[in-house]
């Protein structure tokens, strides 16, 4: 209900002794109207500023938790390369419906009409004169000169989440790619075991070898390359493809060098003079070829003088014959071998026969004893075979015997000889690379730098 | 169906405000330097309300209600509450009256039937006698003998007592406290108001005050108050402060043991519809409400224990409630905060 109110006379205003009684009671209005449109947009512009303030509340969070979910979207298929504009338009879409399911959800927080301009009334501290110009018990309060700020926003939390949100945006967006760090797949044998075979295939061809003692070597051989290609190149089955590799150099080695020890005994047999020296040789180079960890030939033994009366029955060119031939059979065994053959060689302490003395030497180790055979004075020195022990007396010399040793190729190869040289020197580093290990090898470097 | 009275009309309120600017300076040249407690005390003798003064001794709280007595030209009577104090002495005793009829009781009405009863150290008296002042302070009427006898109206009491020499006084209990509408504080002065009550008053002798609003008069005012018109939204804000002052109900009431009750709502909205008028509106405000709050909360909020022993004082939490209720209904965002406006 509005009243038309009547300005006190001046006396009677001057009588009141609260000033500021009058003026709140009794505000000029310069036009009832304009006042009225201005405090109702103030308090229109007010609510709806509250209610963003209301929205934003809620919408900012939610936004985060949108943007974390396309964050890693995005980057998931940047890793997998897939095109992004489906992902940028689903993300408008979801931060759209976001934003509209707070602003359903914030409602029943927003201010209304009525809200505001209690606000209004109590930040200007009007007493009230908003809500009682609204019902109309008083005149609407002139618009002020200026009108201070109501509110003032607090927008640290929700700039943290918008910015946190863009971070992980981008971050998705822009992050650098790690490159594809899928190991080769590996296909074929190890490098050692193709070696292995080789070597195989050549003593095969040679026919200098048991054939019995060949194909163990050649079993074993087959039964890691039968292994998956994955477990091939596991740590174990490498190891022992390189121990078998080694086994398989080392044998042919030392059967090369039993070979050449027979053609050197060969030839001394026809420098003229006692053969039974030579015949003592001839019968060490026998008996290593025989017992040694890769068998000689077994005719290829029969053919060969095992006495000095067998030397006796073959001419000087026929006994030159055959030491030409086990020498180009030990030359062909070295090419095979190859590197361990050369080291085996150097090695020893002269290029001579190996036999360490009556019984002759064992030729599997790379330490040979000294060609020279002593005499011990022990009266007939002559060779036992293994498992006949009841003939040995103490203090009998008695012959190295070099059994061959199960090699398990599962198992890791230890050094036979830590500090051996098993090569020759191919620049100084080459002999250390197949007898240690690799921390040993480090050891080793360490110490001699 | 009750009807909403009719606001005050505009010439209503200039004859209310010339009234009571005449009986307020009245009571300052009765009161030095006592503005705020002058105003304080118009507002609550408009809204009908019983006051309890509280203050050193020699401040003047006794001048005060003899000066608001004699300037509303109301009957007022002094009882000076001490322990021997009796009910009866208050309310009134039946006599024994030999008349030519026979012998009767006749109810000898006490100093209550008054339209002011001073009452001076209020609780310096048992409990008892506090007591007898409850049925009059809130029904406005006593009973003896099974007799229902009504006081004058207007019928305010204005009690007074000292916050020191505590020994040997009786505080007023919760119920009797809640039927004060207002409990005030009165200060010391400052130096330049000592001066000037050096300069104009003589130790011993009372200030003549002669009535400056008669009877009638007041009692218009007293009907006119009532039609000041409390709007809704006021009345919510009362609500909620009342029910945030109960314990657990908001920050501010963390050591509240006793929150205000409803008849706080009561004063507050009777006390903010009084100072309405006193400043020429025909309606009160939020203005109001947080004016006379502390007068009307401060002595029905009860602390427990742990508060007061941490220093904490109802003062203060009826400070905390004004800060943490705000005026409209609902609260801002946590995105917006209200700007401080000089």
């Amino acid at each position: 209900m509005q009243r038309n109110f009547r300005k006190l006379p001046p006396a009677r205003r001057r009588r009141t002794c609260h000033p500021a009684a009058v003026s709140a009671s009794f505000p000029p209005v310069i036009s009832h109207s304009s006042s009225r449109g201005f405090w109702e947009s103030r308090t229109t512009a007010l609510a709806r500023r509250i209610n963003v303030g209301a929205w934003l509340a809620l919408a900012a969070p939610a936004a985060f938790g949108v943007a974390t979910l396309f964050a890693v979207l995005v980057y998931a298929l940047r890793r997998l390369g897939q095109p992004l504009d489906v992902v940028w338009l689903s993300l408008f879409a979801a931060v759209v419906a976001v934003g509209t399911a707070c602003w359903w959800r914030a409602r029943r927080r927003f201010f209304q009409p009525a809200d505001a301009r209690v606000l209004l009334e109590s930040q200007l501290r009007l007493d009230s004169r908003l809500t009682a110009a609204t019902i109309g018990l008083v005149p609407w309060p002139a618009a002020p000169m200026a009108m201070p700020a109501i509110l003032q926003w607090r927008l640290h939390a929700p700039l943290g989440w918008a910015a946190a949100a863009l971070a992980l945006i981008a971050g998705a967006a822009f992050a650098p790619i790690p490159h594809d760090t899928t190991p080769i797949r590996p296909t074929g044998s190890p490098p050692s075991l193709l070696q292995t075979q080789e070597m195989l295939a050549a003593l095969k061809e040679m026919q200098m070898a048991e054939p019995q003692a060949l194909q163990q070597l050649e079993d074993r051989a087959q039964e890691l390359a039968r292994r998956p290609t994955e477990e091939q190149y596991s740590h174990s089955a490498l190891e022992a493809a390189d121990a078998l590799r080694d086994q398989t150099e080392i044998s042919a080695a030392a059967l090369g060098r039993g070979l050449e020890t027979a053609a050197n005994a060969l030839r001394s047999a026809n420098d003229g003079g006692d053969l039974s020296g030579p015949a003592g040789q001839l019968a060490a180079a026998l008996s290593g070829l025989r017992d040694g960890a890769l068998p000689a030939n077994k005719a290829l033994l029969a053919n060969l003088p095992a006495s000095a009366g067998d030397l006796k029955n073959l001419t000087a060119e026929q006994r030159a014959q055959l030491a030409q031939q086990l020498a180009n059979a030990a030359k062909g065994l070295r090419g095979i071998s190859g590197a361990m053959g050369a080291g085996a060689q150097v090695a020893q302490s002269d290029g001579e026969a190996m036999a360490g003395g009556p019984g002759g030497g064992g030729d599997s180790a790379p330490l040979m004893l000294a060609g020279q055979q002593s005499d011990a004075g022990d009266g007939n020195a002559e060779a036992l075979g293994a498992g006949d022990l009841k003939r040995f007396a103490l203090g009998d010399k008695l012959g190295t015997m070099s059994g061959a040793h199960r090699v398990d190729p599962n198992a890791a190869e230890a050094p036979l000889q830590a500090g051996a040289v098993a090569a020759p020197a191919k620049g100084g580093d080459a002999v250390w690379v197949n007898r240690l290990t690799p921390t040993e090898r480090a050891a080793v470097k360490n110490f001699f730098k | 169906m009750s009807t909403v009275p009719q606001p005050p009309s505009e010439v209503e309120l200039g004859q209310a405000a010339a009234s009571l600017n005449r009986l307020i300076a009245t009571l300052q040249t009765v009161l030095f330097g006592q503005d705020e407690l002058i105003e304080l005390v118009v507002s609550g003798v408009l809204a009908r309300g019983h006051l309890l003064l509280e203050g050193l001794p020699g401040l003047g709280k006794t001048e005060l209600v003899k000066g608001l007595a004699h300037a509303l030209g109301l009957q007022a009577r002094r009882v000076q509450f001490t322990p021997d104090l009796l009910p009866g002495d208050i309310t009134g005793n039946p006599i024994l009256e030999d008349s030519a009829a026979g012998r009767r009781f006749v109810f000898q009405r006490g100093p209550v039937f008054t339209n002011i009863l001073l009452a001076d150290e209020i609780n310096r008296a048992s409990p008892k006698t506090q007591s007898a002042l409850l049925e009059a302070m809130q029904e406005r009427r006593v009973t003896s003998g099974g007799d229902t006898h009504a006081l004058p109206d207007p019928f305010f009491v204005l009690a007074t007592q000292n916050p020191i020499d505590l020994e040997g006084t009786y505080p007023l209990p919760e119920a009797q406290l809640d039927r004060f509408l207002f409990k005030l504080d009165v200060h010391s002065n400052p130096p330049e108001v000592l001066k000037r009550i050096v300069l104009n008053r003589e130790l011993g002798s009372e200030p003549a005050v002669a009535p400056v609003i008669g009877r009638e008069e007041f009692s218009a005012l007293l009907a006119l108050v009532r039609r000041v018109h409390l709007p809704e939204v006021v009345a919510d804000y009362i609500a909620r402060l009342v029910y945030a002052s109960q314990p657990g109900a908001s920050a501010a009431s963390a050591g509240v043991r006793f929150g205000a009750s409803p008849r706080a709502a009561l004063a507050l909205a009777a006390a903010a519809r009084a100072r309405g008028l006193r400043h020429g509106r025909p309606h009160a405000s939020f203005e109001d409400v947080q004016a006379v709050a502390r007068p009307v909360l401060g002595h029905r909020i009860i602390l427990d224990h742990v508060a007061r022993l941490d220093g904490a004082t109802t003062a203060g939490v009826v400070r905390q409630l004004l800060e943490e209720i705000p005026a409209q209904p609902k609260p801002l965002p946590g995105t917006l905060a209200t700007a401080k406006i000089a």
